[in-house]
This record gives C-alpha cells, sequence and structure tokens, in this order.
C-alpha cells in the first residue's frame, strides 16, 4: 500500500543517506557473531544434569560440617531439664557496677497538628553509660548507648 | 561429508545474508548513529556495538528488525553521551570542526543536501530523529515509538512539527 506523501517528504527521501566507510563495512562484516550449532535431545539433557551438578558444588563444603553435626547429635550427652551445671556457667561476677547518665543537650521545638494547632515537644538528648567491673577476672565492659526524649509539653507550662 | 559441505552452504548463506543485512541497512543505521553521536568515530563505534548486540539477541542467526538496532544506538548514545560529559570542550569542538556529510546526493542535489542537513542539525533532537527515522530509517510510527521508547501518538506530532519546521528552512530549494 502506498501511502500518501507530502511533496517535501518525497524529495527529502530522494536524498540517499551517505555510504558506510569501507573500514566500518569491513569491521561490520567481521562482526558477525556465529549462531550456536543446535544440540541433539540426549546432549541437552546431558548438558541440563550436569548444569545440576554444577549447581550445587558450591555446597560441597557442607557435606563434612552435617556429618560432624550428625555425631555430635548422636554422642551429645543427655540434658537434664530443672539442672544446671554450675562448673559449665562461666558468668561474669561483678564486684563494680557504675550506672551514669549524662544530658547532652536540651531544647524545645514546635510542630503543628494536622488541624493546626500549636504542639512544643521538648527534646533531650541522653548518653547512658554502664561500668562493669570483675576484678577476679580482670574483666572491665563498658557500655555507652545515646538516648533521646521527646516529651510533649502542655500548654499550660509554657 | 554432506553434512561438513551443508553446514559450509549454510554458514555461507548466512555470511551472504549477514552482507545483504548490512547493504540494506548500514548506511541508514549510521546517518541516525551519526546525528546521535558527537563526533564520527563515536558514531562508527555505536554503529558497530548496536549491530553486534542486536545480531546477538536473534536467534538462530535471524537478521535483527532495523528499528531493534535503532533503539539500541539511541540507548548506547545516551551512555556515551553521559561518559563523555566530563570531556573538555575544547576536544569537542576540535571533533567538531570537519562533520560528515550525512547524505550521498547527486552533484545537482549537493546544495540541497548541504541546506538538509544544515535544517536538521537545527531541529530539535527529539524531532530530528523521529524524522530521521521515518524518512531514512523507513520505520513505521509504532516501530519509531519502540524504538525511542515513547507513544506512537508523541512519534506523530514530533514528526508534523519536524516536517512544518523542515518545509520553513527548505522553502528556498523545495517549492
Amino acid at each position: 500500500m502506498q501511502e500518501n506523501l507530502d511533496p517535501l517528504e518525497t524529495e527529502l527521501r530522494r536524498l540517499p543517506p551517505s555510504a558506510v566507510p569501507p573500514d566500518l563495512m569491513a569491521r561490520l562484516r567481521a562482526a558477525r557473531v556465529e549462531p550456536e550449532p543446535a544440540r541433539s535431545a540426549a546432549a541437552e539433557r546431558a548438558v541440563r544434569w550436569w548444569d545440576w551438578v554444577i549447581g550445587w558444588r558450591g555446597l560441597a563444603w557442607a557435606t563434612p560440617v552435617a556429618a560432624v553435626w550428625l555425631l555430635w547429635l548422636a554422642w551429645r550427652p543427655a540434658a537434664v531439664p530443672g539442672r544446671v551445671i554450675l562448673a559449665e556457667a562461666h558468668g561474669i561476677k561483678a564486684d563494680a557496677v557504675q550506672v551514669d547518665h549524662s544530658l547532652i543537650a536540651s531544647f524545645d521545638t514546635v510542630a503543628q497538628m494536622p488541624d493546626g494547632e500549636p504542639v512544643r515537644f521538648r527534646c533531650r538528648e541522653w548518653q547512658d553509660d554502664v561500668v562493669v567491673h570483675d576484678g577476679a577476672n580482670g574483666v572491665l565492659i563498658t557500655q555507652s548507648t545515646p538516648r533521646v526524649e521527646v516529651v510533649p509539653v502542655r500548654f499550660e507550662t509554657y | 561429508m554432506n553434512g561438513v559441505n551443508s553446514g559450509c552452504q549454510h554458514e555461507t548463506d548466512q555470511g551472504s545474508e549477514w552482507d545483504r543485512w548490512l547493504a540494506l541497512h548500514a548506511p541508514k543505521l549510521l546517518l541516525f548513529a551519526r546525528q546521535q553521536a558527537r563526533c564520527e568515530a563515536d558514531a562508527q563505534e555505536l554503529l558497530q556495538d548496536a549491530v553486534v548486540e542486536a545480531w546477538r539477541q536473534q536467534r538462530a542467526g535471524v537478521p535483527p528488525e532495523p528499528g531493534l538496532v535503532f533503539g539500541l544506538i539511541r540507548r548506547r548514545a545516551i551512555d556515551l553521551a553521559r561518559r563523555n560529559d566530563r570531556r573538555a570542550n575544547r576536544e569537542l569542538t576540535a571533533q567538531d570542526a570537519a562533520p560528515p556529510e550525512w547524505f550521498a546526493p547527486d552533484i545537482e542535489d549537493r546544495e540541497r543536501a548541504r541546506l538538509v542537513q544544515d535544517a536538521l542539525n537545527h531541529l530539535p533532537v527529539e524531532q530530528r530523529e523521529v524524522v530521521t527515522l521515518k524518512i531514512w530509517g523507513g520505520l513505521t510510527f509504532a516501530e519509531i515509538a519502540e524504538a525511542l521508547e515513547i507513544p506512537a501518538n508523541t512519534a506523530a506530532s514530533r514528526y508534523r512539527y519536524a516536517l512544518e519546521e523542515l518545509r520553513r528552512q527548505t522553502r528556498e530549494v523545495f517549492v
């Protein structure tokens, strides 16, 4: 079906694109990708099976781990409910515990509720420090945790 | 022996099919690539990469649809432009000093070809790529829409605007 062309379109179509430079054409000819030869059904099955084996190869290391785990399950001492073996309890016996709270910052901020009512919040930034000392074992544990406290302030208080 | 012969024959057929496909489509693909790239070297690289990728995507050695290659050229041109953004302006100016001729006209049409190339250069990129794909690429609006990832109606309206602008700019030679 011949479409109705605008005279300008006809004129433009008369201008052919310039030829491809010979060296580029040679490169394009050489760049043809060879299609893969078709495989027989048996070969396709073998390839699929091998792909499956290769896919599980990454889990080969897990075999000895699984064997050791099974042995441990078979030989482990039976656990007695309600009995705690004290010799196995290696908890820390702290001889000094120090808890400290430091106020890092305190400020007020104002926000608006959906209905436009202003709400004031009092924001405080704390640093909680805990120091546990076990002199017998020579253990000192310190933990420092930041904490933010946001409290709405009622109208009557400001 | 017959198998070997038929294999060679098959390869030769594919080779000649590939040559025919290149002879038919490579010039218009290069025209589009030249419009998308900043220099001739980039245009040739775009074309080669897009053709190879399109051919690789095809199954059983069937030549790719030109629309697919046009789309690949455009996407690769966008990537290339991003990479090239850091180039020095001086380098780009030097590359643009001698732009290649987009058309291969007869002697008497040489002036027209120059005017059309100038007019195309003055079009917005979006209109220029649509008019190029339509006039010289031979694509339908649906194919253009797919290649440029735009709605077909958009492609049609861009083409209409581009044609009007080209008409205005080339009024002296195309009456």
